[in-house]
């Protein structure tokens, strides 16, 4: 379910219960097979950013773009782009929310 | 387990080296090595090279044999590539020292290359980034710039690093460098030079990456107990290990270390016997300003959150307690990326001789560090002078 959806999901180990950003094949921890999808509240805070001016190829048309790693508040964390509307821009501790998942990106956006 | 000493080395500059085939400059290096060694090319048993994104980038694969033949090794002798991103060389030269630590072979020529500067800057970014897990992180349009600029950011938030302090590594190893004929660059910058040139990724400006290089280094190895039968100044490796740490970022921690850099720093100080105290002088992969400050206390030269700090204070300068990149560093020296590892060992070595152009006085005993990608690998060597 990518696309429009608006829950985050990520997977469950049902043998260690550790969270992971898919995919996993198998769980990292304890080599359990069985990871099973779960939805998430979707909030974090960033835990750092930038803001990429040169770009690989396939990405030159979205310069300059704001990448954050985020730390979710079920304790997890992922790499992800970030839409920032206040004109201070971004802050490390700065709470952001979950907007979609688009071709193996997660997005997120300022929460106020 | 035998002693294995490196008996030969051989380089080419780094830099923008026009109309030079990775084959020419892969020879050039093997070459050199074998006789700076004073062997006869028949006498190697195995020959590993270190390459990076030859395919991606200028569309030759099977390097190994490639360059074998263009050497004239015998064909008894197995050529084989190794490939762990910008630790590629690292991990040539691990394998030649732990056959010949085996006891399978005595000698074994080692060596990495890589030809970028024929790439646009588009392609090149997107192949450097190839090493960051295209199923995830890759997806983001995450860079090398952006990876460290993330670790940076995280750094000067917890632990009050400066840009002054990320400049100041840029400024320290471009004076190093601009004594070594092998650097790409070999002119002094200023700390306003860092400071002003033009934003890559936030914070990280032009100066504070490492420059597109080409290049190729190399390395004859031979069992120690036979080293003096070819040199008179063998330089024995007491420690060799390789790491694995993660293809992402997300997934390491805080986002001020590199796992894989703290481990393999430990496993090679226990394999050694050595503390970090011993070391002389320390070859770092300041792939970026942030990474020559985050690895140096990984690495346990200094206490996590001080690495800016001792920059600042001239800890790392070739006249300071820890010289850090007499070289130049791949901010200074460049960055041919499946070369440098034994770009490293090629400086440490002439130090560990007393040849070097930028000599520390009495250097005997030797670290090299060479990260591979996010860190997903990371190698250690420690060299001493025999």
């Amino acid at each position: 379910m990518e696309g429009n959806s608006d829950r985050l999901k990520v997977l469950k180990c049902q043998k260690c219960h550790g969270l992971f950003i898919p995919p996993k094949y198998v769980c990292p921890q304890c080599a359990g097979s069985q990871l099973e999808e779960v939805s998430l509240s979707g909030k974090g805070k960033i835990m750092t950013y930038t803001t990429v001016r040169v770009a690989p190829s396939g990405f030159e048309n979205q310069v300059p773009y704001d990448i954050a790693i985020i730390e979710l508040s079920e304790r997890i964390n992922l790499t992800a782009r970030l839409i920032v509307r206040d004109e201070e821009g971004p802050k490390i501790g700065g709470e952001v929310i979950f907007l979609r998942k688009e071709a193996g990106t997660y997005w997120f956006e300022s929460s106020h | 387990m035998r002693g294995v000493s490196i008996i030969g080395i051989g380089t080419t500059r780094y830099g923008i080296l026009e109309g030079q085939s990775i084959k020419e400059m892969a020879t050039f290096a093997c070459n050199d090595a074998i006789h700076d060694a004073g062997i006869d090319r028949k006498q190697i048993e195995a020959f590993y090279l270190g390459n990076y994104i030859s395919g991606m980038i200028i569309r030759q694969e099977t390097l190994a044999p490639l360059v074998g033949g263009s050497i004239g090794l015998r064909k008894e002798v197995p050529c084989t590539k190794v490939e762990g991103a910008c630790s590629s060389a690292s991990i040539a030269l691990r394998h030649g020292y732990l056959l010949i630590a085996a006891g399978v072979y005595d000698i074994v020529l080692v060596a990495g290359a890589e030809k970028m500067s024929s790439a646009p800057i588009e392609k090149l970014t997107a192949s450097l980034g190839a090493s960051i897990d295209m199923e995830t992180e890759g997806l983001t349009g995450l860079t090398f710039p952006g990876f460290w600029a993330l670790m940076a950011r995280r750094h000067m938030h917890e632990f009050g690093t400066t840009i002054e302090q990320l400049a100041m590594v840029a400024v320290k190893n471009h004076k190093n460098g601009s004594l070594n004929p092998r650097a790409r660059f070999r002119n002094i910058i200023t700390l306003e030079n860092v400071i002003n040139s033009r934003l890559i990724t936030d914070p990280l400006k032009l100066y504070d990456c490492c420059p597109i290089s080409d290049g190729a280094s190399a390395a004859v190895l031979c069992a120690s107990h036979l080293a003096k039968e070819f040199s008179n100044n063998p330089v024995e490796i007491v420690g060799s290990v390789q790491t694995t740490g993660f293809s992402t970022l997300f997934e390491q921690g805080q986002q001020i270390s590199l796992p894989a850099t703290i481990l393999a720093g430990k496993l090679a100080f226990e394999m050694s016997g050595l503390k970090p105290q011993d070391i002389d002088i320390v070859e770092i992969h300041d792939c970026f300003t942030p990474a020559e400050i985050v690895d140096s206390e990984d690495l346990g030269f200094f206490e996590k959150g001080k690495g800016g700090w001792a920059v600042l204070d001239g800890v790392t300068q070739p006249d300071g307690k820890l010289p850090i990149n007499p070289s130049g560093g791949l901010l200074c020296k460049g960055h041919p990326v499946g070369a440098t590892g034994l770009g490293q060992i090629y400086e440490v070595v002439r130090q560990l001789r007393d040849e070097h152009e930028n000599q520390i006085k009495g250097a005997q005993i030797g670290l090299t560090h060479n990260a591979g990608g996010t860190g997903a690998v990371c190698t250690v060597h420690i060299l001493k002078r025999r």
